[in-house]
């Protein structure tokens, strides 16, 4: 046994992990070699100094705190179903810091960025759609492997905050198509608002029960460019119009809902295409 | 004999408030000293809210068929990456800890402790969730190739390299071992 398969095994070692065979070989090794042993002793530091530092106490108020959010949620009616008369979900920490010159202040942020993205869009609409067509291909190549950094590419190129449905309601001044109950057995998981060109739009990540992941982006304006080049089909879902395109074994879809546009991203087929539409955006009765 | 925890779930899955407040005070010291080393001292309070908020809006899709524990450990690594995802993207100005200088005061003036949550910061988020669940939940290997949905191997690997990086960030901040 050589100083880099102990090395490799030092930590099943440090934790009980090895059978009893490898961990004779090791601990043989680990006698005859003082910079193997030397990186076993620095493990077992590491080990005692996180212990150590673990016996923190959570506040004493935190479940009044998290009280008061589950009775807002009472409130509501459901558990992640939001209407726009609700208060936001606001966390511990958020108790103590909002105040009205803060509002006051994002307002003030949010006209003057918007002013300036009315005169820059105006000016610079060709440049815009180009860069959009480019970061939503990166957005649809990445998905497949690895939502969490479609995710990150996404929000790298338009500001985004993390927020809970309620938030998003406030924000957007209407009540997201997510609040809606997801079809039995999908989580959502996160829930961003996304400042595109084109709006401020509301995108989630959810979860099938397969595991596999799922985009929702809630926007105001159509946006075929998010899709450049790549093929589309017209489909018809249970009688409603949807724009589908497809990407490695995964589709995506856009449809029209009463005010706004509907894009989902990741979905399997268009039978859970058609589940997802009925429950994200059910048809008027 | 019933289980007192699978009474407490089953009543929770009703939004009975008493049984939320016992399943809280049951495991919220577990769920924050998790979030504590994952996402610093400062916002651990605010995660801990949301992991129960999410574990309480949820909790019908536990089916009861694992252990609550792992499901609650899974609530919270999601809930911290989550954060620390979404803190990442936010600029901020990188807390400096300036390293001692050999044999002076200065190594003994910088508590641990903070040298310990300055280094977990650097670590990447999935090595300091592996090294923090094994530490301080004590998950054995199976537990946390489930738990992270990776192989045995690859636990052991990522322990190995968090171990390794964590303490040569701890090294260049003056911790001595």
């Amino acid at each position: 046994m050589n100083c880099q398969q102990t090395l490799d095994m030092l930590s099943p070692l440090h934790d009980g992990e090895l059978s009893a065979d490898h961990r004779e070989s090791v601990e043989q090794h680990i006698r005859e070699c003082s910079s193997c042993a030397e990186a076993l002793a620095d493990f077992k530091a590491l080990s005692s100094l996180v212990r150590d530092q673990s016996d923190t106490d959570p506040p004493a108020d935190l479940w009044d705190q998290l009280e008061s959010v589950l009775d807002a949620d009472s409130t509501c009616g459901a558990s992640v179903a939001p209407t726009g008369t609700c208060a936001p979900t606001r966390t511990w920490r958020e108790h103590f810091r909002s105040s009205s010159r803060t509002k006051g202040v994002v307002a003030a942020a949010l006209i003057a960025v918007f002013g300036f993205a009315i005169i820059i869009h105006n000016t610079t609409e060709h440049g815009h759609d180009e860069h959009l067509a480019v970061n939503f291909d990166q957005f649809l190549s990445e998905f497949p492997k690895s939502p969490e950094n479609a995710q990150k590419l996404l929000h790298a190129n338009y500001p985004s905050d993390l927020v809970d449905v309620h938030q998003a309601a406030l924000e957007v001044k209407y009540r997201p198509a997510v609040a809606n109950a997801l079809p039995e057995g999908y989580t959502l998981d996160t829930v961003h608002l996304v400042r595109m060109p084109c709006c401020l739009c509301v995108e989630a990540l959810c979860t099938a029960p397969d595991g596999t992941r799922l985009a929702v982006l809630e926007h105001d304006v159509d946006q075929p460019v998010w899709f450049g080049d790549r093929p589309t089909e017209q489909c018809d879902c249970n009688g409603r119009a949807a724009r589908l395109v497809r990407f490695d074994g995964r589709l995506a879809a856009t449809w029209k809902s009463e005010k706004r546009f509907l894009t989902i991203i990741g979905i399997r087929d268009e039978e859970e295409l058609a589940s997802m539409m009925q429950h994200l955006d059910p048809p008027e009765a | 004999m019933t289980d007192p925890l699978a009474d407490i779930i089953s009543a929770c899955q009703s939004n009975h408030r008493i049984a939320q407040q016992q399943l809280y005070e049951l495991h919220h010291r577990r769920v924050y000293r998790l979030c504590v080393p994952l996402v610093g001292e400062q916002d651990a309070p605010d995660i801990t809210q949301q992991t129960f908020l999410k574990v309480f809006r949820t909790i019908q899709q536990f089916s009861g068929s694992g252990r609550f524990e792992t499901w609650l450990h899974r609530v919270t690594v999601n809930e911290c990456l989550q954060h620390i995802r979404s803190r990442n993207r936010r600029p901020e100005v990188a807390l400096e800890v300036e390293p001692p200088e050999g044999g002076s005061e200065t190594g003994a003036a910088v508590e641990s402790a903070e040298l310990l949550q300055v280094a977990l910061d650097r670590l990447e988020p999935e090595l300091r969730t592996i090294f923090v669940l094994r530490e301080l939940e004590e998950l054995s290997y199976s537990e946390l190739a489930e738990l992270l949905d990776v192989s045995a191997g690859t636990v052991a690997s990522r322990l190995n390299r968090a171990r390794t990086q964590l303490k040569e960030l701890l090294t260049q901040l003056g911790w001595e071992s």
